[in-house]
């Protein structure tokens, strides 16, 4: 059975559980990550309309992208076409501060560079984490989410 | 029956030399192991337990899921107790998260203690009572607040039970205990472990900035704390009892 594994975007960061769910099919799966963004949104529906839940297929393919406002009943008394707008105005608001982060972080290990080109100690961490890119990987992993999540603003 | 007892838990510990006398005779040390259920929904409650030590929660099961829990019990309550003196079936299961030392006696050793002893049986009835009320708590903690919020809640909840920073439970666990997905769990610990609010380690968590914790965690905690505290620490000494006044002629309460 496939495993399916998520991340949660809120537009400062990306929270993945990498251990994962095993279904039969695609639809288990979304089923099931439907019912993990209403839990997640529920009673705070403002807060957290912005935000998107990414389905992942055996930790390769992203097969479903959920919206949280999409399942945002607090939506449902509006019309169709201010339904839309509405969501497509959360999922611009969640590009655009995950592009200001991006940018943020890059501002701050582009510093760290320089102190430690000077040799000076200089330790740039973000929740904890080295935020220095130590290999190519990672440099193409942030320069491609910067740039999609550009594209969208 | 004699054996090696703690007296640890709350509920001992605040009785009375002569209280705990009476007791004493009855109790029987028990180990606490973690996946134990003490009773289950619908079945006669047979032994009253006094956690010393470990955490059990009271649970609601549901016929197509594990349901949620309505309650915990640490060393600062008692499991059974309602049950085992109106000698009703339990009216939900009673599992072990984490395992411990308990005391126990038999059901009707506790009948026969509480109706010998009124000042014990009154203490029940608080210790009762508090049950009750952490079950209404929970109940409307469920239903308004986010789920950020509630594990914020329970977490505080278990480690205020078990001392020290570290909550011994699974992710799994937490999301039966709040009757969601595994995966909503885990996105928020990592959400408050982004934050630095807590540290997730295999089979447990750590509690690594407890005021933020705080502030995250819905009103609940605090305003059943604060109950808690007030009913305790409530006198309980009989009232006496109403004055019965003559009747007074010409003058007619209808």
């Amino acid at each position: 059975m496939p495993l399916y594994t998520f991340e949660l975007r809120d537009g400062s960061r990306s929270i993945a559980d990498t251990v994962g769910v095993n279904f039969a099919d695609r639809d288990l799966a979304l089923c099931y990550a439907y019912e993990v963004v209403r839990e997640l949104m529920g009673c705070r529906e403002r807060q957290t309309r912005t935000w998107r839940l990414d389905v992942y297929e055996d930790h390769d393919r992203r097969v479903f992208e959920i919206p949280f406002a999409r399942l945002d009943e607090t939506l449902d008394y509006l019309a169709p076409h201010w339904r839309s707008r509405i969501e497509d105005l959360c999922d611009r608001s969640r590009a655009l501060h995950e592009t200001y982060n991006a940018a943020r972080i890059t501002m701050h290990e582009s510093r760290a560079l320089i102190a430690r080109s000077r040799g000076r100690p200089y330790l740039a961490t973000e929740g904890g984490r080295s935020i220095i890119r130590e290999n190519e990987e990672e440099d193409s992993s942030r320069v491609g989410r910067v740039g999609r999540a550009a594209a969208k603003i | 029956m004699l054996g090696q007892v703690s007296d640890k838990n709350a509920f001992l510990s605040e009785l009375s030399a002569a209280e705990f006398g009476a007791l004493r005779n009855h109790l029987a040390p028990l180990e606490l192991r973690v996946g134990q259920c003490l009773h289950y929904l619908g079945d006669p409650v047979e032994e009253v337990v006094f956690p010393n030590s470990g955490l059990i929660a009271i649970t609601m099961p549901l016929r197509d899921n594990p349901g949620a829990a309505a309650a915990l019990v640490g060393r600062d309550g008692i499991v059974g107790a309602f049950p085992a003196l109106a000698t009703a079936p339990a009216a939900a299961d009673a599992v072990v998260l984490i395992g411990g030392q308990a005391s126990r006696l038999s059901a009707a050793a506790f009948r026969y203690v509480l109706d010998q002893n009124p000042s014990i049986r009154r203490r029940v009835a608080r210790y009762d009572y508090a049950m009750i009320v952490q079950s209404q708590q929970t109940a409307l903690c469920h239903a308004v607040h986010p789920v950020e919020s509630r594990i914020c809640r329970w977490l505080l909840a278990i480690q205020g039970r078990c001392a020290g920073d570290r909550v011994p439970l699974t992710q799994s666990t937490l999301a039966q205990m709040l009757g969601v997905r595994r995966t909503t769990v885990t996105l928020v610990a990592g959400r408050l472990e982004a934050t630095g609010v807590l540290k997730c380690h295999r089979g447990y968590m750590q509690i690594v900035n407890q005021a933020e914790l705080e502030r995250r965690s819905c009103e609940c905690h605090v305003l059943f704390n604060g109950y808690l505290n007030k009913l305790l620490a409530y006198p309980g000494e009989t009232a006496p009892a109403p004055e019965v006044r003559p009747e007074q002629p010409g003058l007619r309460v209808v």
